[in-house]
This record gives structure tokens, sequence and C-alpha cells, in this order.
């Protein structure tokens, strides 16, 4: 009896510690912080727009594994460099299990897209941009995103960056 | 009696027997060849009379309270790890409920959210289309490195 409401007790305390979306995360730490604008599409909506796109095939197989998108963006030039090194710490946690996919600079612009596998599906995709003073974006997809999906909208609807995932795609199956 | 002490070596007496057996030995009526036994007894009869000393019996008796205590301490600690384990619950619950809020529909118009779902794709894109500048023009400044430079003879 003490053995099983041990393992209750400790299932309880390790749950927090499994994986939270880096959304989740990121606005715990800014909790009810009015500099930030989000912008959350959620599964129902995804379900709603199925439907009414249905006429366009290409869109509708695009987001067909994706559940969730959070865009969070804020233009306050003076908290901007706080919120980009805090996405960034959140991101490059290795107990968060984001791996890098990709990440560029130019000029004062960052950009940093990183992924979250599991069971060689990724779960969450994640784009983090900011040139630490103008601008910060965290855009996030939550789901089962197929970069090879992804990466045939973008061809279909001249998208053209998008053919990057296929290249990278490419690259990691090499 | 010898019956007894067969029984008293297996350890299947009980504390009257024991005691029968200590009198016995205590006696005269003891047989000779069982009077290697008498010592054993008396001394069992002597350990009996011991006492502790003074310090140690007031120590002992120190202790006293705290194990009286003890089967309360183990109600307040299952009440703890309870109450602990609620207030653990409760203020996930709490957080689970406030990332809800924070994560609402911002649009009721599926219109408007296709509109923005094609907007975070095509920003996907175009920040991927950077990237994809940038590495093309690292391949090309490695490749300016790396041609080799012309050899010039000067004829005397």
């Amino acid at each position: 009896m003490k053995k099983i409401l041990l393992t209750i007790l400790l299932s309880f305390l390790s749950y927090p510690a499994f994986s939270q979306e880096i959304a989740n995360l990121f606005i715990e730490k800014f909790n009810n912080d009015d500099n930030l604008e989000i912008i959350s599409i959620g599964k129902k909506m995804f379900q709603v727009m199925e439907s009414v796109s249905s006429d366009n095939a290409d869109f509708n197989k695009a987001i067909k594994g994706i559940e969730k998108i959070v865009v969070i963006s804020s233009k306050d030039s003076i908290l901007n460099n706080e919120y980009y090194n805090s996405a960034y710490e959140i991101l490059t946690k290795k107990k968060n299990g984001f791996e890098p996919l990709l990440s560029t600079k130019e000029g004062k612009d960052d950009l940093i897209v990183m992924a979250k596998e599991s069971k060689g599906i990724i779960k969450e995709l994640v784009l983090l941009q900011g040139d630490k003073s103008d601008n910060f974006s965290l855009i996030t997809l939550c789901g089962d995103i197929d970069l090879k999906t992804l990466a045939k909208y973008s061809e279909k609807i001249n998208l053209s960056g998008l053919k990057v995932l296929n290249s990278i795609n490419e690259e990691n199956n090499k | 009696m010898r019956e007894l002490l067969e029984r008293y070596w297996k350890c299947e007496t009980s504390q009257d027997e024991e005691q029968k057996l200590r009198e016995w030995f205590a006696g005269n009526g003891v047989p000779e060849d069982l009077k290697k036994y008498r010592d054993v007894f008396q001394a069992l009869d002597d350990f009996k009379e011991l006492k502790a000393p003074a310090s140690i019996s007031r120590k002992a008796q120190s202790y006293l309270p705290a194990i009286q205590l003890y089967p309360s301490l183990k109600i307040a600690a299952s009440v703890l790890i309870a109450v602990s384990i609620g207030i653990g619950i409760y203020t996930h619950y709490q957080q689970e409920e406030f990332l809800k809020g924070v994560f609402s529909e911002t649009y009721s118009d599926p219109q408007d959210a296709i509109k923005e779902t094609q907007a975070v794709l095509d920003k996907i894109s175009s920040s991927l289309l950077k990237a994809k500048d940038c590495i093309e023009e690292l391949q090309e400044d490695s490749v300016v490195i790396n041609e080799p430079e012309e050899l010039i003879i000067e004829e005397e």
C-alpha cells in the first residue's frame, strides 16, 4: 500500500516535468504582460477551417496535422531584448527537448527555427525572430508537423521559401 | 521437570512454566546431572532484579513522551502530505485555467483564422528563404576563398 501511495505521489511531483509547449513556458514567465500580443488558433478552429476551405485541398493538406498555432509578438523596443533572450533560453534548455533546424542572422535580425520531435514526428515547430529592438515574434506550430507536406504547399502557392525545408529534410535523411 | 526442561530448551515453555523451573532449580531437589543448569536459572533470576542506573532511567524516561507522540506524528505527516498534494493539484488546475484563458481562440470567424494561418505559413517560408539566401551567400564566399591564385611567371 505504501509503495502504491509513494508511486502516485512521485507521479504527481514529476507531472510538471512532462514536456510543455514553448508558448506555455514563455507566458508563465511573463504573466499578464500587456506588452505581449497573443494570437491563438486552436484545434477546434482548425476543424472549422478544414470544413470551410474544403475547396482548397492544398491548404487543408498543409494544416492537416497542425492542432494549434500561437503567435506571440511585441513592438515594445525596450522589452524586446528581454523577450527574445527569455524565449531563446527556454528553447535552448536541454530538458525542453528542442533541436535546432536553422539559425541565421541578417543585420540586426536574428532568426532561429527549432523543432521538438517524438518518435520521428515533429510535434512542435518554433520560429523565434527578433532584432532585439523593433520586433519580437515567437511562432509555434503544435501537432503532427509534416515538413514535406508544408514544403509541397509552399511550392503550390509560390511560397518558395519553404523549399528550404525540402533541402533540410534531404540533408537530414542523408 | 525433565520434560519441562526439554521444552524450555526448545523455547516451548510459557512464563509460568519458566517460573516453575526457576523455583525448582533454586530448591534442593535437583538431580546431580541437572545441577549444571542451576547457574543458568539463577542468572535469569538475578537479571530480573537488575535495575537501570538512575541516569539511564531518567534518559529512558525522557524518550517516553516522544514515543507516545509517535502515532500523532504519523497522522500529522499524512495530513501534511495530503494537504501538499491538494495544494499542488489546485495550483496546477489554476495554472491550466489561466493558460486556457490566455490561449483561447482569437478568432471567431474562420475566414480571419484562415488568413492568419496563411500569414504564419508565409512568415515561416519567408524567414526560411532569408536563411537559404544566407547559406547560398556563404557557399559562394567559400568558393571564392578556395579558388587557387594564378601563377605568374615573369620572363627575364
